[in-house]
């Protein structure tokens, strides 16, 4: 079921009572909730905070903390997978779900109370009708009697039989029997029919995986409608809504319009604030940004050199791109001295010209699409953070697991750096997600001069050997895979290149033996469609391989190392 | 001193809340006191025993009324819906009062535990109209002062040589009494001595003034002054 | 005497120096440091002693001087000794203001039996008290909550162990879990705050 009133059906049927809230591992998921929370503090409603690793984390967390909570948030998470069925609830209990992941499992869709989906119905694409996928109890009746006429005389005789069984008894008693073996038949056929048009629509309906809004925006919007947004909140939005745009959850123009109705929640609430401090309060302002990462805290080479868009287009990692570096950076007017050294540091005529000067070159040097509009946020005279800069730091964060420090751990952390009394935390996650991009560049740039992007035909696919600081967790895989496809195309020669999609595979646990698969889509493809995670499930049935589809993400998904030859011979034969 | 500076926003919500909340208690409860009479009484003596460096007399009564009274708004939040705007006002307005008894019965414990036989003492030579600890508290700060002594002993004064071991008298922690303190006159005093050479200094009403606590004691116990 | 390295007070003072530095809550108790300073007390009196009745019956004014001396010593020693103790004691008062009636087991190990009594009387007279501070109302006050100046009805907790399941006063049942986050009402689980099991997220 959707609610669309979030404000009455949501918001409302929450006050005062006990919630969960279920938080996904995710950017988007975590901002959601931390608006969440502000607005259950409002209103003095005691809540819990579980963060949790897919699937199987749902399931736990849920058996750990139902206590007699009657109220359940899953924010990112649960809206694929059959709620109900999964965690077996009481009946009194309400799930409310507010997931940016597509497509929507139909049995919540469908359900009629214990679910309720938060979101626009409306904007959902294609949800198969509810004939078409679920057979009317009637029908079911029907087709016992078709099955087992033993049975269906018994119930005659007795004449405990439903009422619109009894009247279709008589009549079937009429009909010989020839012609009752005919109707079965056709009965039979047109169920198979049936069957097969709804197995024809379930897959069409669930082939690719993509993104709804963000969850972050939608949970900020309640909170506009109830008159509690401010600043924090809705930069939070801003950061949930950036990481759909950097990880390629969102397309580019539907980005475009969430701007503009970003836009003008941050004209309202600006103008709302009283002047008295304007310099040391928070701020927020539009404006057009460049594609690097971090740039705002790093030298201006490095930033170029590590950037997914830019270095690929210059292919800064060959001799040649960076000599064309070089050339950029001098027709810019910016001197290597200043390049070289932190952002900060530069001069501040170069720091205020490099904007301009940047867009300006865009186009001559094919990176055209490096200007995008974001928000940055500025508190007191120093700090000034692009939305991108929080994205990028908390992806670190969030991916920093080591032996004595959990995920969980991690997730807190993220959870943390997110409010501005916590700036330390923010300052070490950007200096982690440095040392992650420059991973990252050097990766991409090791495995294309030893030519390890192998094509399958269909796709190309990329498999680390060893187990890795970085790379054995699912973001900073995905990042590295979608560097290194990039990457790949821009060396490539193929003309088919730009439309294969990519699969990296990294050992997660040497231990376990088992590894870490991410599908990427193709680089011409703009919408963030994903087709992997399904194909990933044929082929391992196909295969025969034990695959661990545990995450949230369908084209995340964990196998044993020794399938992987297995379960890659099995992809290639079903997608040519 | 953080908990001091506390103090203004604290009264500020009180006068908000006490209209609503405790103004029907004003009848059946005191012939003329009123609860906010009382929490005014218990904030000043509040404030006094933590800027006071000696013990100053227990206001066991005020504390009795005070009790009673959170125990009575309790009873009737119980009836009022959890999520009420009031319900919420109140209950922090109660864990206020609280606080400030808390942090009052914990202020003086601390001066019982820290001058315990110099405390001690002195209720000794008092006039029982006079003592200022309540019976509670002498019966703490004598149980505590023979549970040191115990320890001491047990652990070391038990070994040393007789000589030794009866200078208890020299173990008596005694409050500096001439520590400087920070004081609002609530009436004029006229002409208080301060210093040694017997200089004089009219205080004006709610003027403020930093001095040895010894020469104002007199002042605080007689409600002209208050510590701040 | 003139055989020891060490002068007079300085094992007295190295317990003091000791205490002060260590960064536990309680540091283990000082068995042998304090024997020693017991032993150095009464071998400075023994020698006080004996050469007091020599000073007396020979009236020798040279003995004058070292028997001050000593003298000092042996003060000195003793304030040393007793501050030790003291300086211990108001860290165990301040156990029981933190961790309730019941002293951790690893922190118990670092107590001697005496401190261990003491302790637990101190408890038992500051319950006693807490009991009747709620005068004619049979409610007892209970001083350990409440030690801050509240700001809020309710803070945000983050769990940092597993703990089980916790009770609020209205009857409803929260498990604290390790990472979890809670909203709860502060003063129900200031004292779970205090113990280090959740931790106040500001």
């Amino acid at each position: 079921m959707f609610v669309q009133d979030l404000r009455n059906d949501f918001y409302r049927q929450l006050v005062g009572k006990r919630i969960l809230i279920v938080v996904n591992y995710d950017i988007d998921a975590i901002c959601a909730s931390r608006i969440l929370q502000a607005l259950f503090k409002y209103d003095h409603m005691l809540y819990t905070v579980v963060p949790i690793m897919g699937v199987t984390g749902l399931k736990r967390a849920y058996g750990e903390h139902q206590g007699d909570v009657k109220f359940v948030v899953l924010v990112n998470c649960g809206g694929c997978v059959d709620i109900v069925e999964l965690l077996q609830p009481a009946e009194d209990v309400t799930f409310f779900i507010c997931d940016s992941h597509r497509p929507l499992d139909v049995c919540n869709i469908y359900s009629d109370r214990q679910v309720c989906i938060l979101g626009d119905a409306s904007l959902e694409e294609n949800i198969p009708a509810f004939e078409t996928i679920f057979y009317d109890s009637e029908g079911e009746e029907d087709d016992e009697e078709g099955e087992s006429s033993d049975q269906e005389q018994q119930n005659n005789d007795s004449g405990a039989g439903e009422s619109d069984q009894e009247d279709q008894a008589p009549r079937g008693h009429k009909l010989s029997r020839l012609e009752r073996h005919e109707q079965r038949i056709l009965k039979q056929r047109a169920r198979r029919q049936w069957e097969s048009e709804r197995d024809r629509i379930m897959f069409e309906y669930t082939q690719f995986s993509y993104y709804g809004r963000s969850a972050a925006l939608l949970v900020f919007e309640l909170a506009w409608k109830l008159s509690k947004d401010n600043m924090d909140l809705l930069w939070w939005a801003i950061v949930g809504i950036t990481e759909q745009l950097l990880l390629g959850k969102i397309e580019s123009g539907s980005y475009t319009l969430e701007l503009e109705q970003i836009q003008s929640h941050v004209s309202r609430l600006t103008n709302k604030t009283n002047d008295q401090n304007t310099m040391s309060a928070s701020k927020i302002c539009f404006e057009n940004d460049l594609h690097l990462v971090l740039y705002r805290h790093w030298p201006v080479t490095e930033s170029m050199r590590y950037s997914r868009y830019a270095s690929c287009q210059l292919k800064l990692w060959t001799l040649r791109g960076e000599k064309r570096l070089h050339e950029l950076l001098l027709e810019m007017g910016l001197p290597l001295v200043h390049a070289r050294q932190t952002y900060g540091a530069m001069d501040l005529v170069l720091r205020k010209e490099f904007y301009s000067m940047v867009e300006r070159l865009a186009e001559k040097y094919d990176i055209p699409d490096i200007v995008y509009g974001t928000f940055t946020l500025s508190y007191g005279y120093r700090s000034r953070y692009a939305a991108a800069d929080y994205v990028y730091a908390l992806l670190a964060i969030m991916e920093s697991v080591k032996k004595h420090k959990t995920p969980e751990d991690c997730f807190l952390e993220a959870s943390d750096a997110l409010s501005r009394q916590h700036k330390h935390l923010l300052s070490a996650g950007i200096d982690q997600a440095k040392l992650l991009h420059a991973a990252v560049f050097r990766q991409v740039q090791s495995s294309l001069e030893a030519r390890q992007v192998h094509s399958a035909g269909s796709f190309f696919y990329y498999v680390l050997q060893e187990e890795h600081a970085f790379f054995s967790y699912p973001y900073a895989l995905g990042l590295l895979a979608r560097f290194l496809l990039r990457g790949h195309v821009a060396t490539s020669r193929a003309r088919q290149a730009p439309d294969l999609p990519l699969i990296a595979s990294c050992p997660l646990d040497a231990a376990q033996g088992m590894c870490l698969l991410v599908g990427i889509a193709p680089v011409r493809e703009d919408s963030p469609r994903n087709f992997f995670g399904k194909a990933f499930e044929q082929a391992a049935q196909k295969s025969g391989v034990a695959l661990l589809q545990d995450f949230f993400e369908p084209a995340v998904v964990q196998l044993r190392q020794s399938d992987l030859t297995r379960f890659l011979d099995a992809l290639t034969v079903l997608l040519t | 001193m953080s908990d001091v500076e506390d103090v203004p926003e604290t009264q500020l919500e009180i006068d908000v809340s006490d209209g609503a909340g405790l103004e029907e208690e004003d009848d059946d409860d005191m012939e003329q006191i009123t609860a906010q009479k009382v929490l005014e009484i218990l904030e000043t003596a509040w404030i006094n025993e933590m800027c006071a460096p000696e013990i100053l007399p227990s206001q066991t009564d005020m504390l009795e009324l005070m009790v009673s009274q959170v125990a009575h708004m309790e009873e009737q939040m119980r009836d009022l819906d959890k999520n009420d705007f009031r319900a919420v006002v109140h209950s922090m307005e109660l864990e206020r009062v609280r606080y400030i008894m808390a942090s009052y019965l914990r202020c003086r414990l601390q001066k019982i535990e820290t001058y315990t036989q110099h405390i001690l003492n002195q209720e000794a030579s008092r006039e029982p109209d006079d003592k200022r600890l309540s019976p509670e508290e002498t019966k703490f700060a004598q149980e505590f002062a023979a549970n040191v002594d115990e320890y001491f002993h047990k652990v070391a004064t038990q070994y040393m040589p007789n000589q030794q071991r009866g200078e208890a008298e020299q173990r008596i922690v005694t409050p500096n009494l001439m520590s400087h303190v920070f004081l609002k006159a609530n009436v004029a005093v006229p002409a208080v001595i301060v210093g040694v050479d017997d200089e004089e200094v009219d205080m004006a009403a709610g003027s403020q003034h930093i001095i040895p606590y010894q020469l104002v004691a007199d002042l605080i116990q007689n409600n002209q002054a208050q510590l701040i | 005497m003139s055989g020891q390295t060490k002068l007079f007070g300085d094992k007295a003072f190295d317990l003091l120096k000791e205490l002060e530095r260590s960064s536990q809550t309680i540091p283990a108790f000082d068995d042998d440091g304090v024997r020693q300073v017991l032993e150095e007390i009464k071998a400075i009196f023994e020698e006080n002693v004996a050469q007091a009745s020599s000073y007396n019956a020979s009236g020798d004014r040279s003995l004058w001087p070292l028997l001050n001396f000593r003298h000092a010593a042996l003060q000195r020693n003793k304030r040393c000794l007793l501050a030790y103790l003291y300086e211990r004691c108001k860290r165990i008062k301040a156990l029981r203001w933190e961790f309730g009636p019941i002293i951790p087991g690893d922190i118990k190990q670092s107590l001697c039996e005496p401190e261990v009594h003491f302790f637990n009387n101190y408890s038992k007279s500051l319950a006693a008290y807490m009991c009747s501070a709620g005068y004619n109302q049979g409610l007892p006050i209970d001083l350990t909550n409440n030690l801050r100046p509240p700001k809020s009805l309710y803070i945000e907790v983050r769990c940092m162990e597993d703990y089980g399941k916790f009770e609020l006063d209205d009857g409803e049942v929260i498990h604290l879990k390790k990472n979890s986050q809670h909203y709860l009402p502060r003063a129900q689980v200031e004292s779970l705050v205090r113990q280090g099991i959740l931790h106040h997220i500001a």
